[in-house]
């Protein structure tokens, strides 16, 4: 029975990409190797700043032959890498499923469903884990000395940190879900926590120099704490050094506790899934109904379905936080960057000269971040029968979707255009150029997610996890966003430092990008009034 | 009101309606029955513009559907067979959304709200996420969202499903006033008594072709619905 259950999770999870959307027939062999390779460069390229921090981790234990202690370190930052990116994933697939309720109604045992879904999540947390643990074997194998065993443990123990990852995020989402099956105002609630989860970790990466700082500092200390086989970490440690049988002791203590997991959840998988106590009914009052053109009443929807569906505000909204709180802390430490501008100038002036691309650079990443219309088109699911039947045209819908987008990337960009004003100081044609480019760029993230977004559709999702997180439209806008932008500072690379051309400057060479960028927008404007009208058509 | 000429729809090779024709007139409750799979919900689809269709021409109050879609969907209200609303609004939220698209005015709506959700026992919900609400609930809503703009044409894909039989006399109620009205009603249902009681015409259709349709004398003569309809699908 698992294994049909399982078989049901892995379609869902590999439908993003094995399913091409537009012909729901399977990709071309060829189209599944480039979207692999795609995602494989993405993990290598975050793989690559953990491999960073393993070399730090490697200096201050390795040398002093404190191997185990090295694979600690990497431990702890694999789970918590790992739980913080899986715990809300694991929430919404164990008890906000939509399939629930009819699996609960059908001859399974409820730790047959857990399990099933617990599998699935187990090989996603898997790849989030590797994308840590990976890193820090290859950083071991390179600077330490690995023996037979400890290679053979350490990609064992890939599978046994994974196990801890997913235990840890499925008590953590349990416990998510026992709140929230008690409040009535359930997405406020999840909201909150996603942001407050999401603020630890940046306290802890923007901490990390200090805490890798006392961690050198107190080595032996760190080291005295962790020692011992009561402590799971050791054991992983050790084992991970080639200890057979602390391998064995961290291998059977992760298979007990993912049972223990199991056997607790789904004792109250059934309650915490159906449960809707605590919803105190709200008394309608007709004061509230107020009359909107039908413009407005399409923007009013997106927004709702925006502020309402927490895990749709957290992954495309993110992006807005922290736009927001970087235009803060650089307003906040101006000073700091107007004496690091003046020392740039000094000891690498073309950098200096540069900045108006570079900002245009990082703001084009930052913005690559808010998919908020990428995934819009696909969240409409089984109500696009609303749509369709309203006697709205295409257009009006397209430009509720395209408007949230603009909306909250404007609130964003407003706050960091004027902290680069205030810190940086450029000239005003610099801002202006730099101003226009990323306002421009703004659009063109809109209307892609947007394009992407029809082209690539997930209606027949479950849970909103998959259009959000895993739709290929998402990937293209994000990742897209990314390749442009190495385009545009590769190129200024090559022509203003390799072949250190001058007759262009750098704000001109913006300004191109921002003619480039706009003649796309207007592209794909009329590809949404034409192509882009039909294929909603067709949905 | 409605006009159905030569309609096909094909689904890959398969044609799902093969062409059917129906004319349905100001006045009239027009039910359309036939086995699971016949292809009633193509057709409701291909109706409301959800669905594309390969061959013939629908007419809404004269209008063409693929010519002038939007002004067809100003003139009809379409209630599906699963009720799938927008989960994260609230019922007086969703109401006022489908007023707002059909420039219905305050005053109005909140007189339409207030006898709707009076008689469907649904005020005191309307202020509850439809995402609490049941499958009743959430057909109820549905029906008060398709009455909300006065529609000279409702179309309905078995809309007695998960109502109570309170709600479901209501719900006839408001479909002989409608028509009395001068509108129109085309619906879809598995219930043949109800169809029976209901209609003023009625069409059978199987594997896509319409086989019987006329007034319920000319559908049944002297025999029952059933029985005709066991008969022929």
């Amino acid at each position: 029975m698992i294994k049909i259950l399982l078989k049901k999770e892995l379609k869902e999870f590999l439908s993003p990409i094995v399913i091409n959307r537009k012909t729901n027939k399977p990709r071309s062999r060829a189209a599944l190797f480039a979207l692999t390779a795609l995602l494989l460069l993405a993990a290598a390229a975050t793989g690559a700043s953990f491999y960073f921090l393993c070399m730090f981790f490697s200096e201050i234990t390795l040398a002093f032959g404190l191997d185990w202690l090295y694979f600690v370190l990497v431990a702890v930052l694999s789970l918590m890498i790992g739980v913080i990116i899986n715990v809300f994933a694991t929430f919404n697939a164990l008890f906000s499923a939509k399939d629930n309720d009819l699996l609960i109604s059908m001859p399974l045992k409820p730790s047959q469903i857990l399990s099933a879904r617990m599998i699935s999540l187990y090989l996603l947390g898997t790849l989030f884990t590797a994308i840590v643990w990976v890193p820090g074997l290859i950083r071991y194998w390179i600077a330490g000395s690995p023996s037979f065993l400890s290679v053979v443990f350490g990609i064992l123990l890939l599978f046994v940190v994974s196990a801890f990852v997913l235990v840890i995020s499925c008590l953590l989402g349990w416990v998510v879900g026992l709140i929230t099956s008690r409040l009535r105002n359930k997405a406020v609630f999840t909201t909150i926590l996603y942001f407050l989860l999401f603020g630890l970790y940046y306290v802890v990466y923007f901490k990390m120099s200090d805490i890798l700082r006392n961690l050198a500092e107190n080595i032996d200390s760190f080291e005295r704490s962790m020692s011992g086989y009561l402590n799971p970490f050791y054991l992983i440690g050790k084992a991970a050094a080639g200890d057979v049988l602390c391998m064995i002791i961290i291998f059977c203590l992760a298979a007990a506790v993912t049972a223990v997991c199991i056997f607790v959840l789904s004792r109250s998988f059934i309650k915490i899934s159906t449960s809707n106590k605590g919803a105190k009914k709200k008394a309608y009052d007709k004061e509230d109904n107020s009359f909107k053109k039908p413009e407005s009443a399409l923007f009013a929807k997106e927004s709702k379905r925006f502020f309402g569906t927490p895990i749709y505000l957290f992954n495309s909204g993110l992006g807005v936080i922290l736009m927001i709180v970087l235009a803060v802390i650089v307003i906040v430490k101006s000073n700091d960057i107007v004496a690091f501008l003046h020392m740039l100038d000094v000891t690498v002036p073309w950098l200096g000269d540069g900045m108006s691309v570079i900002l245009g650079v990082i703001g084009m990443m930052l913005i690559s971040t808010i998919a908020i219309s990428a995934p819009s088109v696909s969240l409409e699911g089984n109500t696009l029968w609303i749509l369709k039947t309203l006697p709205i045209s295409e257009k009006q819908i397209f430009s509720a979707k395209l408007k949230l987008h603009i909306m909250m990337n404007t609130i964003a960009l407003i706050a960091l255009l004027a902290a680069v004003a205030i810190a940086f100081r450029p000239e005003l044609p610099e801002m202006i150029v730099l101003s226009a480019f990323l306002i421009i760029y703004m659009l063109f993230e809109a209307y892609l997610g947007l394009v992407t977004g029809l082209t690539h559709p997930v209606l027949d999702w479950s849970n909103e996890t998959v259009p959000v997180k895993q739709s290929m439209g998402v990937l293209i806008c994000m990742l897209g966003g990314w390749g442009i932008a190495a385009l545009v500072a590769g190129l200024y690379a090559v022509l203003f430092i390799s072949l250190e051309i001058n007759f262009i400057t750098p704000i001109l060479y913006l300004a191109i990008w921002t003619v480039i960028i706009g003649l796309l927008v207007l592209y794909m404007e009329k590809w949404l009034g034409t192509k882009g009208a039909k294929k909603f058509r067709e949905l | 009101m409605l006009t159905i000429n030569n309609l096909t729809k094909k689904y890959g090779d398969i044609k799902a309606v093969d062409n059917l024709s129906l004319e349905i007139k100001p006045g009239e409750i027009y039910g359309f029955i036939g086995p699971n799979g016949a292809g009633k919900t193509t057709t409701l689809k291909s109706v409301t513009g959800i669905l594309d269709f390969d061959e013939g021409e629908i007419f809404i109050d004269g209008l063409s559907i693929k010519d002038a879609p939007l002004e067809c969907k100003k003139k009809f209200a379409y209630i599906p067979d699963n009720p799938d609303l927008y989960g994260y609004m609230k019922g007086s939220a969703y109401l006022n959304f489908v007023a707002d698209i059909f420039g219905i005015s305050t005053e109005k709506r909140n007189t339409l709200i207030e006898k709707y959700a009076g008689l469907f026992e649904l005020t005191d919900d309307l202020a509850t996420p439809i995402s609490a609400y049941s499958h009743g609930m959430k057909q109820k809503l549905a029906i008060i969202s398709a009455w909300i703009h006065d529609p000279k044409l409702i179309i309905m894909d078995e809309p007695f499903v998960g109502l109570d039989p309170k709600a479901s006399h209501t719900v006839k109620e408001m479909m002989r006033e409608v028509c009395d009205n001068g509108g129109a009603i085309f619906f879809s249902t598995h219930v043949l008594e109800v169809a029976e009681k209901l209609c003023d015409k009625i069409a059978i259709i199987k594997e896509g072709k319409l086989i019987r349709s006329g007034t319920m004398e000319e559908v049944r003569g002297d025999e029952s619905l059933e029985n005709v309809f066991l008969e022929l699908a």
